[in-house]
């Protein structure tokens, strides 16, 4: 508490030297040129002072310095043209830049600060990503994905195969905080994890911090994704699309008035119902479908330069169908889930040195399933209706303030209204005479309230320290928690920086599902009475090295996790065979907590530009975890224990008009349970409860049961996979056309997906035979795609 | 139509496009031959039992149980060990030749003539006057017909007792109707189980004011109307069992061994070293109600 005082006291101490007379402000916004898109985390630096400053999210910036005849300054941002201006410095100016995109568009460039030098910044474990490196990369059926393209990177890995699933530092995937302009995004997925529901096309910006989280973040333990739609294109209207295998796409964008507002429309929806037709019907599914599709919307307005409004939304589905028509009988059914969100945000400029931003957001995920059966003759009906979801009101006020290039300040508070429905279940039945009608909902608060502080006491050092106060409100139970968040970079020498960091994090809400993979009915719920928030510390050290044309980059990292939930064994949440059971089943007694323990090694090499650009990553992890009620209480390596990853990969630009691209992935199997022996389980004075379905009750007096010896006891095989592509540009008259072809899984290694046991009779059926099968998803998978540019 | 088709179906046609092939054997895990023992030793048995049995390889050809040998069983009390007869149930020692006390802790010990051995250890529970008493047979014997002929008995009661005062108490409750006939003059003794929603239970579950209170029903066919019942006793027996007697059977319950891969297993408890099954201990109280 001491130390805190402390240096909250040096912090204002260096405040009011900065604010000392003979200094002038120069602030304004950076935005690329010609569509007038902000642009975020644009590098300022002012070579003669050493020293600089970055856009914030709305691309704004400000930098005080000494007041001289003039100063150069220098605008750099990947991907586009460096600007160096030279400015009057005496007194503070207005300063609006506009970037050319750069002549090579198509470089792989990760987590650049400007001047390209990662070593000059104080951020860890972050990944940058810029949204086009996605689509010059090979993808699965060639959908391109920000998420899978996530999951190339050291640190990150995906949970099975083709899955969008992200698996950060040994956490599980509940445990990301994914935002999409300001709006939490509960379920990423689409079709079952395959693919996320982030169109590239209608995003400016995707950020992914692993570590040394910044005071403005909360609520998870292991990430958190924050991403931005586009603004739209203030000058012209502009739009690209594509058509691909199973989806096609479109967004279009262009000012509604000139300079002033802009707005973008950005569309996605896949064809698989109609592709998979054929299959369907040889399987005498006629009227059986699935489809999903996306939308991303976003209007702004410029009420001159000190207000600017900010109105975007998303909204996706993902929804199966099925209906069967017989002469006696009618059946209809099927199940949807989708996200909705909506964000209202305003950016108010109070001065040159302080810029603030508050947001209403509206986020809802829902899932629902449904079947109607009528028998005709009797005309009797069944009707079943199953609900569950999750719904946030939120207000979001952050300041930012720039007293100084030593000091860049933010402050903030989130408060957030949840909405939980963990179910609500209708079950009408006039054949049997069941009339059930069960709801299930809590809400709950959650608020945080922050500040932090990015400080260069010294031309080599920088540090970002600050302090994070959260609380959680749910059925009359209160949780709060300080959140100490610090992270400091030394510079070594101008290329070689050494950093390390510290962070405490919270989280109180939980993603509960057993099935291992990610599926709609996965549950968000609030902490309770019983289920208490989750916690982690982690602590990261590492160094990066700039080299010319590439960047070495090495971290290791301890995260120590508690309060984690697991689920007990045998524990279900939706028994979809009862329904009348599941609305009774209480996920409380169906969960446990323990603890969790994630170490390892992450290296990274970057080429970023040049003719071949890209990546190698390599992460060495470890991830264990113990609960009390499981596995006997003894620790256990978790599911997704990754001893080795390894990513390689490359773009080649060979011209202009041809792009080749590849990817190789590695990793270590993932670990599951499988059985080491079977025996007989006699039980004391029992009776048998009727389960005369189950071939394995030999008699009254015991049971046929399963060894298992220790929880995921054994290593699926090894995950590799090549993905090769080719672009072809070509620069038509009135637009930019790309054909793609890639090739998902080029040497179509069968890699697991899941293990099942499978039983078999010898010919003449003396003998039986039990055996371990493997089930491969995506064996080679070519595609095709065409997109255009206008 | 099952719901869970409703919901998975999409994955099924996804995997059913997918290739599958069989694994090497060196994926899997390797066969460990482990001997399984069972016991429930209890204060009130004349004669106490362990039976010892063999586990088997899963994977491969599926041949019998192996037997387990000749094997050695020693049982301890702390104080003189003893070891324990061959019989064909099993490995027995009677009161004679050592007494099971509440309160006393019993270890185990077997080794077959492979060089496989396990030891295991239970407390059996302390004696506690637990006042079971049958409450409120709200119909002593309601008989009706359904189906045309058949008859069918229905029972409705409440078991009540008193829990003991300690952290935390298992119990199991075992209900049995006993039916002497009288049948064209030949007498014959019929015993049906009771069976009892969730017999297995914590204090904690139930208790309320120091009693815990459990319904029972029994609804059983008693045949056409040409059977004759002279007389019915309700047997109701109470065991206050050990944590581990409580774990071994709820996991026997909760077992899963569906298709699902992407469930959790549902393994069996066990407190045996060395090996699988159980070695636990109980008390047991008992009440007897007429019916008729």
């Amino acid at each position: 508490m001491k130390f805190l005082s402390a240096a909250i006291f040096l912090v204002f101490i260096s405040l009011i030297i900065e604010a000392q007379p003979g200094r002038h402000t120069i602030s304004g916004f950076v935005r690329e040129d010609v569509s007038g898109e902000s642009l975020i985390g644009v590098n300022i630096y002012v070579p003669e002072l050493k020293t600089g400053t970055t856009t914030n999210t709305y691309g704004f910036f400000s930098l005080t310095v000494p007041s001289t005849s003039s100063v150069e300054i220098v605008f750099s941002y990947v991907g586009y043209n460096t600007q160096t201006m030279t400015i009057e410095q005496n007194k503070d100016t207005e300063l609006n830049v506009s970037l050319k995109p750069g002549l090579v568009l198509r470089e792989v460039t990760v987590s650049a600060e400007k001047p390209d030098k990662q070593s000059e910044s104080v951020k860890m474990s972050i990944i940058k990503l810029p949204v086009s490196q996605a689509r010059n990369l090979p993808a699965l059926l060639g959908e391109k994905d920000i998420l899978k393209v996530l999951q190339l990177m050291p640190g990150i890995q995906k949970g099975m195969e083709g899955s969008s699933g992200m698996y950060v530092r040994g956490g599980g995937p509940d445990q990301n905080l994914i935002i999409l302009d300001d709006a939490i995004v509960y379920n990423a997925s689409h079709l079952f994890g395959f693919f996320s529901i982030f169109n590239g096309d209608a995003l400016k910006s995707v950020e992914l911090t692993k570590g040394g989280f910044p005071a403005r973040y909360g609520g998870r333990l292991s990430s958190v994704l924050d991403m931005n739609m586009k603004d739209g294109n203030k000058e012209e209207w502009h739009g690209e699309g594509g058509v691909g295998i199973i989806s096609s796409r479109m967004t279009v964008e262009g000012p509604v008035k000139k300079n002033k507002s802009s707005v973008l429309l950005s569309g996605r929806r896949t064809y698989a119902d109609i592709v998979a037709k054929p299959l369907l019907k040889s399987m005498h599914y006629d009227n059986t479908g699935y489809y999903f599709y996306d939308l991303n919307a976003k209007i702004n307005y410029d009420f001159g330069r000190k207000n600017k409004l900010l109105l975007s939304g998303y909204f996706g589905k993902d929804k199966y169908y099925f209906k069967k028509i017989l002469p006696h009988q009618r059946e209809e059914g099927g199940f949807f889930w989708g996200n909705a969100t909506a964000t209202l945000r305003w950016n108010h400029l109070f001065n040159n040195k302080i810029f603030s931003n508050t947001s209403l957001v509206f986020s809802n995920y829902h899932f629902s399933i449904n079947d109607n059966y009528q028998v005709l003759s009797e005309n009797k009906n069944y009707h079943a209706l199953y609900n569950s979801g999750i719904t946030d009101f939120s207000f979001k006020h952050d300041i930012d303030i720039l007293p100084g290039t030593k000091h860049m300040l933010k402050t903030g508070v989130i408060t957030t209204v949840h909405e939980f429905k963990p179910y609500a279940f209708v079950e009408l039945d006039k054949l049997h005479d069941i009339d059930i009608e069960d709801f299930k909902s809590t809400r709950g608060l959650e608020s945080g309230v922050y500040i932090e502080d990015t400080w260069q006491p010294l031309r080599t050092l920088k540090i970002n320290g600050g302090i994070r106060f959260s609380h959680f409100t749910a059925r009359s139970r209160q949780y709060h928690y300080l959140e100490p968040r610090i992270s400091t970079a030394v510079q070594i020498k101008h290329d070689f920086a050494i950093k390390a960091s510290y962070c405490e994090m919270n989280q109180y809400i939980h993603l509960i599902s057993n099935t291992g993979i990610s599926l709609p009915t996965d549950l968000w719920v609030p902490v309770t009475d019983r289920v208490k928030p989750q916690h982690s510390r982690q602590v990261a050290a590492g160094f990066v090295k700039d080299h010319q044309k590439i960047t070495l980059s090495v971290e290791g990292y301890y995260k120590y996790m508690n309060d984690v939930i697991g689920y007990k064994e045998g524990a279900s949440f939706l028994s979809l065979d009862d329904p009348g059971s599941s609305a009774g089943i209480n996920w409380e007694d169906n969960v446990t907590s323990g603890r969790s323990w994630s170490y390892g090694s992450e290296f990274l090499i970057q080429k970023k530009t040049g003719k071949l650009t890209g990546w190698i990553g390599y992460t060495l992890s470890w991830t264990q975890m113990q609960f009390d009620s499981l596995n006997y209480g003894r620790k256990f390596y978790a599911r997704y224990d990754r001893r080795h990853d390894v990513s390689v990969v490359a773009i080649y630009r060979i011209s202009e008009r041809i792009t080749l691209s590849g990817s190789w992935v590695y990793g270590t199997g993932n670990a599951v349970t499988m059985q080491v022996s079977e025996y007989i389980a006699p039980y004391h004075m029992y009776i048998r409860k009727g389960d005369y379905h189950d071939l394995y009750w030999l008699d009254r007096d015991g049971r046929m049961v399963n060894d298992y010896g220790e929880k995921n006891n054994i290593r699926m095989g090894a995950y590799h996979r090549l993905d090769l592509g080719i672009q072809i540009h070509k620069k038509m008259k009135h637009w930019d056309r790309t054909w793609e072809f890639s090739l998902y899984n080029a040497y179509s290694r069968r890699n697991p997906f899941y293990y099942y046991t499978e039983h078999s009779w010898s010919k003449d059926f003396t003998k039986e035979y039990y055996f371990v099968k493997q089930v491969t998803l995506f064996p080679l998978i070519p595609s095709v795609s065409w997109s255009i540019k206008f | 139509m099952c719901r869970k088709i409703i919901l998975l179906f999409p994955v099924f046609v996804l995997i059913a496009t997918s290739c599958e092939k069989k694994i090497k054997d060196g994926i899997l895990p390797g066969f460990e031959s482990k001997l399984v023992v069972t016991s429930f030793l209890s204060p009130a048995d004349e004669i106490s039992r362990i039976v010892v049995t063999s586990n088997r390889p899963v994977y491969g050809e599926l041949k019998p149980y192996p037997s387990p040998g000749k094997v050695s069983c020693r049982i301890s009390d702390g104080e003189k060990e003893i070891n324990l007869k061959s019989t064909e149930k099993g490995y027995e020692f009677n009161r004679q030749e050592m007494q099971v006390i509440c309160g006393k802790t019993y270890c185990i010990q077997i080794v077959n003539e492979e060089g496989l051995s396990i030891t295991a250890k239970c407390t059996v529970p302390m004696s506690f006057k637990n006042d079971i008493i049958i409450d409120t047979f709200s119909v002593p014997e309601e008989i009706v017909t359904r189906y045309g002929t058949e008859r069918y008995r229905i029972l409705n009661g409440i078991v009540k007792f008193m829990d003991q005062p300690l952290n935390e108490n298992y119990y199991h409750i075992v209900g049995k109707v006993v039916d002497y006939f009288n049948q064209y003059y030949s007498f014959d003794v019929r015993t049906e189980d009771i069976w009892i929603e969730n017999d297995l239970f914590t204090d904690r579950e139930k208790i309320k004011d120091g009693m815990i209170s459990i319904p029972v029903n029994l609804t059983g066919s008693i045949g056409s109307a040409d059977n004759y019942i002279d007389s019915s006793f309700v047997k109701i027996y109470l065991l206050d069992t050990e944590r581990s007697y409580f774990l071994y059977h709820k996991s026997i319950f909760d077992y899963k061994d569906d298709d699902n891969p992407f469930t959790e297993p549902t393994p069996v408890f066990s407190n045996i070293e060395g090996g699988l099954g159980i070695f636990t201990s109980y008390v047991m109280d008992s009440v007897i109600f007429r019916i008729k």
